[in-house]
């Protein structure tokens, strides 16, 4: 047991962390829509998103057992390199002051004067631009849940202990947003888009490495390897970047 | 349509934000596979090009960000 777990706690905690960010900003564009508009467009827009991306997963879950291994840890190992580093790169940048931090208060702002502008300027339509709104953000947000699980567990027959980490979060949010009533904005989103943006550029580079039959050192041992040099590196660049930006004042 | 249009241009922006990062990122793949693939060079260079290049990827495109920003 011990031994599975320490297989499989990357993979969980990685699909647990990014599903969690992910569903935290779904949840905000849905709340929005069943606030202004009420609870009809938002949960059928967001059932709509789920249906869609059930079919998805349908679809994509039994093709994948018909790649080859080495492809499919090469197609993965790259998209998750390319999704990983673009996250890391952002959440530097925000880190050291570069890019506006996010905020799901203002997201949720946002949101709502855009909503309330539609409202006023085409009443007739107005469930259907709301559900829509719900319908985007469910399926843009669950489409990257669903590539985190897929990405961080299929390379090595994962998936369901991946599920299992985006469940989780998925009840986390759940939970929370039924206490709370309103946009988490207590969730330090910005740390955890750092912590992700490191293990899915970790992820990246192994599995990259494995679809090009890298004998990586003690196998699986060199995930936390990876996550250390990403997170040393995050780190040390946005802490240069902010001491750079003091002496520039 | 448009809705279409705009999920799958968000889609695209879930891997490609800064257009140099994905370039230089896919070109360190593709200098890894040229060596583990066309050379069969010893796969501790091949790991060593792939963990290198994605780190000095991400230092050029962060620090380019800066220059941009004027900092």
């Amino acid at each position: 047991m011990t031994t599975i777990w320490a297989t499989a706690a990357p993979a969980v905690s990685a699909s647990f962390l990014a599903s969690l960010v992910e569903m935290v900003e779904a949840f905000t564009i849905v709340l929005v829509v069943g606030t202004v508009q009420g609870w009809k467009p938002a949960l059928s827009g967001s059932l709509a998103a789920l249906l869609l991306l059930a079919i998805l997963i349908a679809v994509l879950g039994p093709a994948l057992g018909h790649i080859p291994l080495h492809v499919l840890q090469l197609v993965i190992g790259v998209l998750l390199l390319l999704f990983g580093l673009r996250w890391l790169r952002k959440a530097i940048l925000r880190a050291a002051g570069l890019l506006a931090l996010h905020d799901e208060a203002s997201a949720f702002a946002r949101e709502d004067s855009r909503l309330r502008a539609a409202a006023a300027r085409d009443e007739r339509h107005l469930d259907w631009i709301a559900g829509l709104a719900a319908f985007k953000a469910v399926t843009l947000e669950g489409v990257e849940v669903v590539f985190i699980v897929i990405a961080v567990g299929a390379g090595r027959g994962l998936v369901g202990w991946a599920t299992l980490g985006a469940f989780a979060a998925f009840l986390l949010v759940l939970a929370a947003g039924l206490m709370v009533r309103g946009p988490l904005t207590r969730v330090p989103e910005n740390a955890l888009k750092f912590v992700v943006g490191i293990m899915l550029s970790a992820f990246g580079v192994f599995w990259t490495g494995e679809g090009l039959s890298v004998q990586w050192p003690g196998n699986e041992a060199t995930i936390p390897f990876l996550v250390l040099l990403f997170l040393v590196t995050g780190l040390g660049s946005a802490g240069l970047l902010r001491s750079k930006a003091r002496s520039a004042a | 349509m448009r809705t279409v249009a705009a999920i799958l241009r968000e889609l695209f922006g879930l891997f490609v934000d800064d257009g140099a990062l994905a370039i230089l990122a896919l070109l360190v793949v593709a200098i890894a596979a040229l060596l583990a693939v066309g050379l069969h060079a010893d796969n501790r260079i091949t790991g060593a090009v792939l963990v290198a290049g994605s780190v000095a990827s991400l230092l050029f495109s962060v620090f380019k960000a800066i220059r941009k920003n004027g900092s």
